[in-house]
């Protein structure tokens, strides 16, 4: 067993940067442009300060969509796309493209949700002192929604961990994709377990600092 | 902040009454013009073939500094009567006007000028719950655009009048409602409003802690002059702080009544004497 492990740590370390690097990239480009995302599609919605139905059925629909591709067939479907950015459509940074993509409606929708939690008349005080949309969205809204944006974060960052897994099959690496490669198809259970228990460890860390961030964030 | 609209007091200079040059047409009908003209108001919510009338068209007049009630059983229409004035409810009618400036046809910059000197307070509160007792009260000086140690300075002074600064620190999940409500207070006359609409203010809170809330806003419109709009179901209240009240039934008002003589007021509306009968 030392042995197997041994001569799989620099590919341990390799793959531990590379789920890292997938995971840091599609966690920023979630939070920059689905977070946004998130509060365009509420503050469309019907009965809310920016109602516009059509826009609102296009970034609704826009998320449903994107949400509904199994993340294999989004990989392979968006290739032209990562070759036009990355130049490349291999590697943990090509990888790094179509997470992104699948990273940007799901957070969007968490957002959403988190944001519809606050309670209407707190937007409405706001908007009787006079307050701006962007002021409701900045100092109301996304404070009010703090805590449960952060939980949400964390419940998609461990989706992500996972999907990192299947990057593997675009060559991304990864800790999930050396556990397939050596635990799985080369019957190195060993591997296989050390790959796995290492997730879990991350799973783990992920969740209980999301949660205690959400924790102290949280006045109600 | 600079005095934005030419009609309100710049914050500070507290000429509390209405300044009589700034009245616009029509001339007003008695001596002193009203802080708050509604003329013609009403709102009809779209609701299946008939358009449902929350209020009907009806003309209100409130002076400075006067307490006035708009009293109703439920879904009469009071709570939708208040939130015209501020225009958080459009009126689908009339004309609104608060301190000499006609509200109804603002763009949306300058609605949001004019709301800063109408302070609201709720039913439940609605405060800011990631936010402390001072950054609640902060928070309409903020968005108005003040910045640096004024800002806090203003929020501890209106904390103090309403008999809170020791609490300024607290988040509102550790005040009881009575203070919650009065933390609403505060925030509310932060940037030195004229006029303070208060939605069922009491409705939420124990019959003990509403006689507090009652002289917290009995002592500020005696001491600040600001003319106080309340909607409540309950005589009691209104009986303890107004001077005139509005009865209202099924989206009109049906009566107004003077609560500042000395004999008891003769309701002559069936709505009225059924409130007045139940205390």
């Amino acid at each position: 067993m030392s042995d197997s492990l041994i001569e799989i740590l620099p590919d341990l370390w390799l793959a531990l940067g590379q789920t890292a690097l997938m995971l840091l990239v599609s966690l920023a480009a979630s939070v920059l442009l689905g977070g946004p995302l998130g509060v365009l599609v509420l503050l469309t919605d019907r009965g809310q300060l920016l109602q516009r139905p059509w826009l609102f059925a296009v970034l609704n629909g826009f998320i449903n969509v994107v949400r509904s591709f199994p993340f294999v067939i989004l990989i392979v479907a968006l290739v032209p796309l990562t070759r036009w950015l990355i130049g490349s459509s291999i590697g943990p940074l090509a990888a790094a493209v179509p997470l992104s993509f699948a990273a940007i409606p799901y957070f969007a929708r968490l957002v959403e949700q988190s944001l519809r939690e606050v309670p209407r008349g707190v937007v409405e005080a706001a908007e009787a002192m006079g307050a701006s949309v962007p002021q409701i969205v900045f100092k109301v809204l996304l404070v009010e929604a703090r805590s449960g944006l952060v939980l949400g974060l964390t419940v998609m960052a461990v989706s992500l961990l996972s999907y990192t897994a299947v990057a593997g099959v675009v060559g991304g690496g990864g800790i999930g994709d050396l556990a397939i490669r050596y635990g799985y198809y080369r019957f190195q259970t060993n591997v296989m377990l050390i790959t796995v228990a290492i997730l879990v460890v991350i799973v783990q860390a992920i969740q209980f600092s999301g949660n205690r961030i959400a924790a102290r964030l949280d006045k109600r | 902040m600079a005095s934005t609209i030419g009609y309100f007091p710049a914050p500070g200079a507290l000429p509390r009454v209405c300044d009589p040059r700034a009245v616009p047409f029509p001339p007003p009908l008695s001596q002193t013009p009203p802080m708050i003209r509604l003329e013609g108001v009403a709102k009809s919510f779209a609701a299946g073939p008939r358009p449902f009338e929350a209020v009907a068209p009806l003309s209100l007049r409130v002076g400075p500094g006067e307490v006035f009630g708009i009293i109703g059983f439920s879904g009469a229409g009071k709570s939708t009567l208040l939130r015209l004035i501020n225009l958080l409810e459009r009126p689908t009618a009339g004309e609104v006007w608060v301190g000499g400036q006609r509200l109804d046809l603002l763009g949306p910059d300058a609605l949001r000028q004019a709301r800063r000197r109408i302070g609201m307070i709720f039913q439940q509160f609605n405060l800011l719950h990631n936010h402390s007792a001072l950054e609640n009260v902060c928070f309409p000086l903020r968005i108005a655009g003040l910045k640096g140690e004024a800002v806090a300075a203003r929020a501890r002074q209106c904390l103090e009048l309403v008999g809170l600064a020791d609490k300024a620190a607290q988040y509102p999940a550790q005040l009881s409602g009575g203070q919650k409500q009065r933390v609403a207070i505060a925030r509310a006359l932060a940037t030195e409003p004229q006029v303070l609409l208060c939605d069922e203010p009491t409705s939420a809170l124990d019959p003990h802690t509403t006689r507090e809330l009652l002289a917290v806003l009995r002592d500020i419109n005696r001491r600040l002059g600001v003319t106080i709009v309340i909607v409540s179901h309950s005589l009691a209240v209104v009986r303890a702080l107004c001077d005139r009240v509005a009865v209202m039934e099924n989206g009109r008002v049906v009566e107004e009544l003077d609560l500042r003589q000395a004999e008891p007021p003769q309701p002559r509306s069936d709505a009225a004497r059924r409130l007045f009968e139940a205390v």
